[in-house]
């Protein structure tokens, strides 16, 4: 029988891009219902229009760059279905649209695409879309308030647990609100419990690792019990700061992607602790109300050396590791007839 | 027996897999022996009790029946030889780690007798300080029961993820002063019947299975007949795109099934009918090839490094410290060939190194 031959391994896992991307769809599209629920269907809306712009932008630039167009890419997907949901139910499509645009041609497509950004493609277009919009990002509508699909959108707006956080206040929403998202806020980041239970999942499937964002979320837990910003106690400081803001969705969607994270689980519990301090200190220093993307996008540029740090250190030890064991050279005793030492007859039988 | 050696290797990493060994396993070996392929030795006699037959005897024995060592392919007279005197540990490898094969630990629970036999006339040709029979922990789909005991020495239930086996695969260690010697389960069934029955090894046991063939089995087969035969003799449900000698993971993919023949060192022929379409991805820097990778290297970083011709970044990466085991490129999300990739740079660097000389 003749064959073609392969490469090894013979079997190979289930796990493929698609499955992993797939995860990320499977956790945003729980967020996507939760939206809907609070805000109707131009949450939809405006998620298909930043799937389709990101969608169309990258098939336009991977065949600009000669690539042959892989459709099982869904990384496309996934970006265009965070960038909405870290922007109000109201905000116009147009806002939406730009955002998706620079993730993808600015951000993502020019340092090679998939798995080559430097920076978190959403990440790069909210930043891009809270620098040139600030007061639509930040008006948000209320919970199950009825918003127009089309045209000017005329609904009563409230400002963000996160925005009295920054001028020193207690937000007024009990922590039962906070949890079930029934406050004003980013329309995918305030379902907590839903956020919370996606990010179990992401976990347990191996897609995100607890040691970078769970240490993520407890240094900034930690920071903000110790350094409140307002009057608010050391607690409620802490469930306001993690949970009533974008920095639990943050943890679970940018700051956790796996293209802008280290490597070593070293170094992602380093990038953790570290990623969890900068988002304080641009919490506390920072210009805007929502300032999480900037931390995120600050923590990649990071991201290369405290992974080659944490290259070094494993490098170092495992090097000490296997120098221990010495395997006896048995790579030239091949052959039965040159022995040496005993006589080759026979053995006298009994 | 230590406790340490409840692990073969202390490193993190490597990786779970599902094992796929049963009904293979729980069913009796099959016998594919043409009868002019039997070759007997006449100065070999059968010897009656172990108490006749002194260390260098057996020796003797093993050198005369031409026994291979299935998992290293050095001859087993030359193992004991070595270790002659040293008083070191003999480690019985019936582990089959990789998926679908169970060449070693088939024959270990099938053929109890012969396998202590052997282990014992080995024990007593390098006069053994301790000994116990290696099987992996890793397997929790069996239908037939692992027994805690072969003819009284001990199996021992190692711990560990793939590659546990192929990281220990020196097969003569020396660890603070003291040697472990590892012996495939299938060599001591052949020292058994060389020294009781005197056969010469004329067979090797082996797996077939995949999902194409219509009977898998474990046999004991043969040396020098064809795949193309094997197949033949198990049937083949469907024609196959890959069929593979050795491993699952590790194993050779052949071109021409009619050129390739059972040696001793042949641990399974399997056949697989897959779809195949191209299913490459770009690398997404998931990291699972850094979790998985036993030794510790980032696969992921060597493989970019190489597509980027780095060679000094490369030397800080420590490459040439990759067993390949194949683990990186397993799990790998974007299916690329990363351990193929990091074999190949290594083989060239390797051709550099000779001509510089």
């Amino acid at each position: 029988m003749k064959l073609f031959p392969k490469k090894a391994p013979h079997i190979r896992s289930d796990t493929s891009n698609k499955t992993v991307m797939g995860d990320a769809i499977v956790t945003l599209a729980a967020l996507y219902f939760m939206a809907a629920c609070y805000y109707g269907r131009r949450a939809l809306l405006l998620g298909l229009l930043s799937v389709g712009v990101c969608l169309t932008a990258n098939t336009v630039c991977v065949v600009l760059r000669g690539r042959r167009i892989n459709f099982r890419d869904f990384s496309p997907i996934v970006t265009g279905m965070i960038i909405p949901l870290m922007m109000p139910a109201n905000i116009p499509y147009h806002v939406v649209a730009v955002a998706g645009l620079f993730a993808i041609l600015i951000v993502k497509q020019p340092f090679g695409g998939v798995g080559n950004n430097i920076f978190n493609p959403a990440a790069g277009g909210i930043a891009f879309a809270i620098a040139c919009w600030p007061a639509q990002i930040f008006s948000y509508p209320l919970p199950n308030a009825t918003i127009d699909l089309w045209g000017e959108v005329n609904t009563s707006v409230s400002s963000s647990a996160a925005y009295t956080l920054s001028i020193g206040g207690v937000p007024s929403v009990d922590y039962t609100t906070v949890l079930l998202g029934q406050q004003p806020g980013p329309m995918g980041t305030t379902c907590v419990l839903v956020i919370l239970a996606c990010l179990l999942y992401l976990i347990f499937r191996g897609t995100v690792r607890y040691q970078q964002s769970l240490l993520f979320l407890l240094t900034a837990g930690v920071l903000s019990a110790l350094f409140p910003r307002g009057s608010a106690g050391g607690f409620a400081s802490a469930f306001y700061e993690v949970l009533a803001t974008p920095v639990l969705f943050s943890a679970a969607f940018l700051f956790t992607d796996p293209a802008t994270s280290p490597s070593r689980n070293l170094g992602k519990g380093i990038y953790g602790v570290i990623g969890g301090m900068v988002v304080m200190l641009f919490a506390h220093f920072g210009g805007y109300e929502q300032t999480v993307v900037f931390a995120i996008l600050l923590m990649n540029a990071l991201s290369p050396a405290i992974d080659e740090l944490a290259e070094q250190y494993i490098t170092k030890k495992r090097r000490m590791r296997y120098g221990r064991k010495v395997a006896i050279d048995l790579s030239g005793e091949t052959g039965f007839d040159t022995d040496t030492g005993a006589p080759a007859e026979a053995p006298q039988t009994p | 027996m230590s406790k340490k050696r409840t692990r073969l290797w202390q490193g993190s990493g490597g990786i779970m897999l599902e094992q796929h060994k049963d009904p293979i396993l729980s069913q009796e070996l099959v016998r594919f022996i043409p009868e002019d392929r039997v070759r007997v030795i006449p100065e070999l006699r059968p010897w009656e009790d172990i108490s006749e037959i002194g260390p260098e005897e057996i020796i003797q024995v093993a050198r005369l029946a031409r026994i291979v060592d299935e998992r290293d392919g050095v001859p087993l007279f030359r193992k004991l030889r070595r270790c002659m005197g040293r008083r070191p540990s003999v480690l019985v490898d019936a582990l089959d780690e990789e998926p679908y094969i169970s060449s070693q630990l088939g024959p270990m629970i099938h053929l109890q007798k012969e396998c202590a036999g052997g282990l014992m006339l080995a024990c007593k040709a390098v006069e053994a300080a301790d000994t116990a029979i290696l099987v992996y922990q890793g397997i929790t789909d069996l239908d037939v029961k692992i027994p805690r005991a072969v003819g009284g020495f001990p199996v021992q239930r190692v711990w560990g993820k793939y590659p546990s086996e192929l990281l220990s695969a020196q097969s003569l260690v020396e660890e603070n002063g003291h040697i472990s010697l590892y012996i495939g389960a299938c060599a001591l069934i052949h020292l058994y019947r060389a020294v009781y029955e005197a056969r010469i090894q004329t067979t090797a046991f082996l797996t077939v299975a995949g999902n194409c063939i219509s009977r898998p089995c474990n046999m004991e087969a043969a040396l020098d007949i064809t795949a193309s035969e094997i197949l033949d003799f198990c049937g083949l449900e469907e024609p196959p795109t890959r069929v593979v000698v050795g491993g699952s993971i590790t194993g050779e993919s052949v071109a021409d099934t009619d050129l390739v023949a059972v040696k001793a060192t042949t641990r399974a022929i399997l056949a697989f009918q897959e779809d195949e379409r191209d299913r490459k991805y770009q690398c997404i820097g998931c990291d699972r090839c850094v979790e998985a990778c036993p030794v510790g290297l980032s696969p992921m970083l060597i493989y970019r490094c190489i597509a980027m011709s780095l060679h000094d970044r490369l030397a800080k990466l420590d490459y040439q410290m990759c067993v390949g085991c194949m683990c990186c490129s397993y799990v790998c999300p974007a299916k690329l060939d990363i351990a193929g990739r990091i074999a190949w740079y290594r083989r060239k660097q390797k051709e550099k190194e000779v001509k510089r000389r």
